[in-house]
C-alpha cells in the first residue's frame, strides 16, 4: 500500500476489533485488499452467493440496517462496526439470512473473503478473530481480554500449586519417629496409610494439641492420634475447590491424592504465598468475628476482594463463587452469634439461601435472598423464636452491605420461615398453576442452597420440586413464556441501546436485559434436566449432557454469559473505583467496538436459545 | 430528430474528434490504443463504466514553469475503488520546486531524487486509462500538465479524452439551488458536506481516493432512481489552455 494511504486507511482499520489485534503487517496487508464504495441511503447491498464475491464490511461513515427476510430488524450499525461474518463461513449456503440496507448514505469498506481467507492462512494464530461462527469468535474474545495467566490461583490446578513434599508412615509407627520425619521433610503434615490404604492425618498442630499438651507417650504409635479418613484432594482439581473444603471444613492442609497414592500437599501457607488476593483470610476472620460490629468492619476489605478479583480478570463463575463463599461465611456467622443470643433452636430446621447466593453467583450488587424451612412439628412459640432469629440474621446481613431483599424473599418474612410440609404445598402449588403473576414471584425460590441446620430438609424439599415438575406438563411451558416475554436488545448503536421494537434507550440495563435471561434459560434447562446445581453455566451443561441442549449451542451459551458477566463486574468495578453506587446500568458510550461487536454477538445468541426453546417447550 | 440528437450529443462529438485525431496524426502504439478503445455508448449504465480517479501534484498551475510532483490513481470498477490496484510515484524532474508549495504537498527535493522520470511515470498512467473514464476534481491542472507532457514527450495536440470533473459536478448541483453554505469548494468541504470521511491531505494517491469516493457520492445523489443512462451524464468536455 502506497505510504499516504496509512494514516487514512490502514490506521482507521488497525483501531477496529478484531483488526487492531493482528500484527501490523497483516493489518497492513488486509488493508491493501480493501475495496471502497459508498451507498445512498435505501440502497441495499446485493450479497453474491459466490465465494469470490464476499466481503467483510466495514462502515467508514454512515449507518446500516440489517433485517431478516421477514423484515425483522436484525442490528443496527454505525461507524467502525462490521458485518458479514456469517458469509466467512466456508458451508453456509449462498442464501443470506438478512439483507444490510444503508439508512444514511454510508461509504463502505469491503475486505473480499478471498483475499482474508489468503492471509490467515499465512497467519493462522489470527483466524479465530475473524471466524463466522459466533461462539469462535466470542471464546477468542475472552482470551483476549482475559488470558489464563492472568486468571489467578483459584482457576490453577492443586498440582500446580502443592508441595511434593509430604511424609507417609504406617500407622503402626510410633509418634516420635513421624515428629522426626515431620521436621526432616519440612512439611507439617503426614498422611498415614495401613496396608497401602490412607486412614489418617497428622499435623504438626496436632502433635502439639494431641500429645504434648495431652502428655502422650511419644512412642505410642501414631494412629491413636491421627484424624481418621481425613480430607483429601486430587492433583487435577481446581485451587479453587480445595480451598473451598478447607475452609468448610475448618482443616489447614489436605494431602494431594491420586488413587491411593499421595503426591504431596496443600496448605493454607501455600494459598497465601501464591495469591495476593486475601479471600481466604477474609473468611477466617469472618469466623472468628464476634459481633455485628466486628463483621460490618470487614466490608471494604471484601470490596476490595471483589476489586482485586475483577481487576486481576478472574473469570466471572469464579469471582462468583468466592464472593459466595464469603457471603456463607457471613451469613453462617451470624447465625452462630444469633443462637449466642436467642439461644439453641427449639426444633431443628434449615436455613436455606436462594436466589444468586444459590447459584453461587454472588457479586457487589446482590442482595439477600434467604429462608427457613422448620420441622414439621414445629410449634407456634417454635415459629416465635425463629422470627427474631431471622429477623436479627436479615438485619445484621444489611449491616454488613447485604441489603434487604426488595422482594422480601428472606427468612424475615413469615410466608418463608415455615414447615418442610407447608414449603412441599407451595412448591406443588406454584408448578400445578403456573398463573402468570405467582411464577414470577417464586423463582428465585426454584434454586435454593442449605447453609446451615439440618441439611436434609432442603434436600427433600428439592426432590420434591424436581419430582412435581417432572408431573406437569404446563410448569415448563409457562416458565418459558416468562423467560422469552423478555427480549434482548438487538445491539449498541451510536449512544443508544437499540430494542427489538426499533426503540433506543440510552442505557444498557445488563442485568435485565441480558443476564438475567439466560439466567432464566438455564433454570428452565436445569429444572428440566433435573441439575442439582443450580449455577447458570452448570445448569446447561447439564442439560447438554441429556441431550437438550446441542454441543454448538452450550458453547455459544457459555461464551456469551462469561462476556455479559464480565462486562458486568467491570461496570461495577468502575463505578466502585469512581466511589459510585454500582448499578446495572451501563451507559453506551463507555462501550469501544470490541464490546459493542461482542454485545452484539451475545445478544443473538441469547435471542436464538429463547427462539429454540419457544419451540422446544411449546412456550 | 432523434439521430439529430445524438449526433449532436457531445459523447458523440468526442468520438468523431478520436477518429479525426487517429487519421490526422502519427500516433504512438500506447496512444493508439487509448483512443480507439470504445467510448461509453448513450444507453449504457453510467454505472457500471470504468474509472481512474486521478489526481496530480505540481509546484503551481503552469507546466512551462512549474513542474509535475507526484501522481496518485486508481480504478474505480463496478462501483468499488480498489486500493489493490492504488498507485503513486513520484516524479525526479524538480528543477524548480517553490519552497511554500512543498510547504503543502511535503515533498522536498530529496524526496523527488527517489522518483521515476515523468514519460516513464506518465506513459503508465495512459496504459492505465485505456477504456476508462478520468476522475478528476478541478480538472485544471490534470489537463494541463497531460496536454504539455503529450505536446512535449509525442508533439503532438491534447489527447480526446472522456473526463468527468467532481467540482463541477458539486457546483451544478448548487446551481439551482439556495447555494447557502456552499461557497467552499474545497475536496475536503464537499466531503464534509456529503458526510465523508475528513483524510489527511495531500497527497496525490490520497486525493484521488478522495475524488473518487466524492464521484461515487455525488453519482448516487444526481442518478439514484433516476435514468442512469450515459446520455443523461454531464462529462467535462472542457478545453483548457
Amino acid at each position: 500500500m502506497p505510504q499516504t494511504l496509512i494514516p487514512n486507511v490502514h490506521d482507521f482499520i488497525a483501531t477496529i476489533d478484531p483488526f487492531d489485534k493482528l500484527p501490523k503487517d497483516l493489518q497492513r496487508k488486509i488493508a491493501c485488499c480493501i475495496k471502497i464504495t459508498y451507498l445512498a441511503k435505501g440502497e441495499q447491498i446485493q450479497f453474491g452467493g459466490d465465494q469470490e464475491l464476499r466481503y467483510l464490511y466495514v462502515i467508514r461513515t454512515g449507518s446500516m440496517e440489517q433485517r431478516k427476510h421477514n423484515g425483522m430488524l436484525r442490528a443496527k450499525l454505525g461507524p467502525e462496526d462490521l458485518f458479514g461474518f456469517t458469509f466467512l463461513d466456508k458451508h453456509k449456503e449462498s442464501q443470506q439470512d438478512y439483507n444490510a440496507i444503508a439508512i444514511e448514505n454510508t461509504l463502505l469498506y469491503l475486505v473480499p473473503h478471498s483475499d482474508l481467507l489468503r492471509l490467515l492462512e499465512e497467519y493462522p494464530d489470527f483466524a479465530e478473530h475473524f471466524a463466522g461462527n459466533v461462539q469462535v469468535r466470542l471464546h477468542s474474545a475472552l482470551d483476549v481480554v482475559w488470558s489464563d495467566s492472568e486468571k489467578g490461583i483459584f482457576v490453577k490446578k492443586v498440582s500446580e500449586v502443592a508441595s511434593d513434599k509430604i511424609v507417609v508412615a504406617d500407622s503402626s509407627t510410633p509418634i516420635r519417629k513421624v515428629a522426626e520425619e515431620i521436621m526432616a521433610v519440612c512439611s507439617p503434615t503426614a498422611v498415614i496409610t495401613e496396608n497401602g490404604e490412607i486412614v489418617g492425618l497428622i499435623t504438626d498442630r496436632d502433635m502439639t494439641k494431641r500429645v504434648i499438651v495431652a502428655g502422650l507417650d511419644y512412642n505410642r504409635p501414631v494412629k491413636e492420634i491421627m484424624t481418621p479418613n481425613p480430607l483429601t484432594i486430587g492433583p487435577n482439581d481446581l485451587v479453587l475447590k480445595a480451598s473451598s473444603i478447607m475452609m468448610q471444613n475448618n482443616v489447614r492442609s489436605l494431602p494431594v491424592v491420586e488413587g491411593n497414592k499421595v503426591l504431596g500437599v496443600l496448605t493454607t501457607t501455600h494459598l497465601v504465598r501464591n495469591n495476593r488476593i486475601q479471600a481466604v483470610f477474609l473468611i477466617e476472620k469472618i469466623k472468628y468475628a464476634n459481633s455485628v460490629a466486628d463483621l460490618t468492619k470487614l466490608t471494604p476489605e471484601r470490596q476490595a476482594i471483589f476489586e482485586a478479583l475483577v481487576e486481576g480478570k478472574v473469570s466471572g463463575d469464579i469471582i462468583g463463587h468466592v464472593m459466595t463463599m464469603i457471603m456463607d461465611a457471613y451469613n453462617r456467622r451470624l447465625l452462630q452469634i444469633a443462637e449466642g443470643h436467642f439461644g439453641k433452636p427449639p426444633c431443628e430446621f434449615a436455613w436455606i439461601v436462594a436466589g444468586s447466593h444459590a447459584r453461587n453467583e454472588v457479586h457487589m450488587l446482590s442482595d439477600q435472598d434467604n429462608a427457613i424451612i422448620l420441622a414439621d412439628d414445629a410449634t407456634a412459640a417454635d415459629r416465635i423464636y425463629f422470627q427474631g432469629v431471622a429477623m436479627w440474621v436479615c438485619n445484621a446481613l444489611d449491616a454488613c452491605a447485604y441489603p434487604l431483599c426488595s422482594g422480601k424473599f428472606m427468612a424475615v418474612n413469615p410466608k418463608w420461615c415455615v414447615p418442610l410440609k407447608v414449603w412441599k404445598a407451595s412448591y406443588s402449588k406454584w408448578v400445578a398453576n403456573p398463573e402468570y403473576e405467582s411464577l414470577l414471584n417464586v423463582t428465585v425460590f426454584l434454586e435454593t442452597r442449605w447453609l446451615y441446620g439440618n441439611e436434609s430438609f432442603n434436600k427433600e424439599l428439592q426432590a420434591h420440586l424436581f419430582s412435581s415438575i417432572k408431573a406437569s406438563n404446563v410448569f415448563l411451558s409457562s416458565m418459558v413464556r416468562d423467560s422469552v416475554s423478555v427480549s434482548p436488545p438487538l445491539g449498541i448503536f451510536n449512544s443508544l441501546v437499540l430494542e427489538k421494537s426499533g426503540e433506543n434507550s440510552k442505557t444498557l440495563n445488563i442485568k435485565k436485559f441480558a443476564i438475567n435471561l439466560l439466567v432464566d434459560l438455564a433454570r428452565i434447562y436445569g429444572l428440566s434436566s433435573g441439575s442439582e446445581k443450580a449455577e447458570t453455566m452448570a445448569r446447561f451443561e447439564h442439560a447438554h449432557e441429556h441431550n437438550l441442549l446441542s454441543e454448538d449451542m452450550l458453547k455459544n451459551v457459555q461464551g456469551s454469559f462469561q462476556f455479559l458477566t464480565q462486562v458486568r463486574l467491570s461496570h461495577q468495578l468502575s463505578a466502585l473505583q469512581e466511589g459510585k453506587v454500582p448499578d446495572n446500568n451501563i451507559v453506551p458510550e463507555t462501550f469501544g467496538s470490541f464490546e459493542r461487536k461482542h454485545l452484539k454477538d451475545a445478544f443473538r445468541i441469547i435471542a436464538d436459545l429463547q427462539d429454540y426453546t419457544k419451540l422446544k417447550f411449546n412456550g | 430528430m432523434r439521430l439529430i440528437l445524438k449526433h449532436f450529443h457531445p459523447l458523440n462529438k468526442l468520438k468523431r474528434e478520436r477518429e479525426r485525431y487517429l487519421n490526422k496524426h502519427q500516433v504512438p502504439d500506447n496512444i493508439k490504443a487509448l483512443l480507439s478503445a470504445p467510448l461509453p455508448d448513450l444507453d449504457e449504465d453510467i454505472f457500471s463504466l470504468d474509472y481512474l480517479s486521478v489526481d496530480f501534484e505540481t509546484s503551481g498551475f503552469d507546466p512551462k514553469y512549474d513542474s509535475l510532483l507526484s501522481v496518485g490513481y486508481l480504478p474505480l470498477i463496478n462501483q468499488q475503488l480498489l486500493l489493490s490496484e492504488a498507485v503513486e510515484t513520484l516524479i525526479n524532474s524538480a528543477e524548480n520546486i517553490k519552497a511554500e508549495t512543498a510547504v503543502i504537498n511535503h515533498i522536498v527535493p530529496e524526496m523527488l531524487e527517489q522518483g521515476k522520470p515523468w514519460a516513464e511515470v506518465l506513459d503508465t498512467l495512459l496504459d492505465e486509462l485505456v477504456g476508462k473514464v478520468l476522475i478528476v476534481h478541478g480538472s485544471v491542472v490534470e489537463k494541463r500538465f497531460l496536454n504539455y507532457y503529450i505536446a512535449q514527450q509525442y508533439q503532438l495536440p491534447p489527447l480526446p479524452l472522456l473526463w468527468v470533473d467532481t467540482l463541477q459536478m458539486e457546483k451544478s448541483l448548487h446551481a439551482y439551488k439556495d447555494s447557502s453554505g456552499a461557497d467552499d469548494f474545497r475536496l475536503g468541504s464537499i466531503r464534509a458536506r456529503h458526510n465523508l470521511p475528513e483524510y489527511s491531505a495531500h497527497g496525490a494517491l490520497v486525493d484521488s481516493l478522495a475524488t473518487g469516493e466524492l464521484y461515487l457520492a455525488l453519482l448516487k445523489k444526481c442518478f439514484e432512481g433516476a435514468d442512469s443512462r450515459v446520455r443523461h451524464m454531464k462529462f467535462d468536455y472542457s478545453r483548457v489552455f
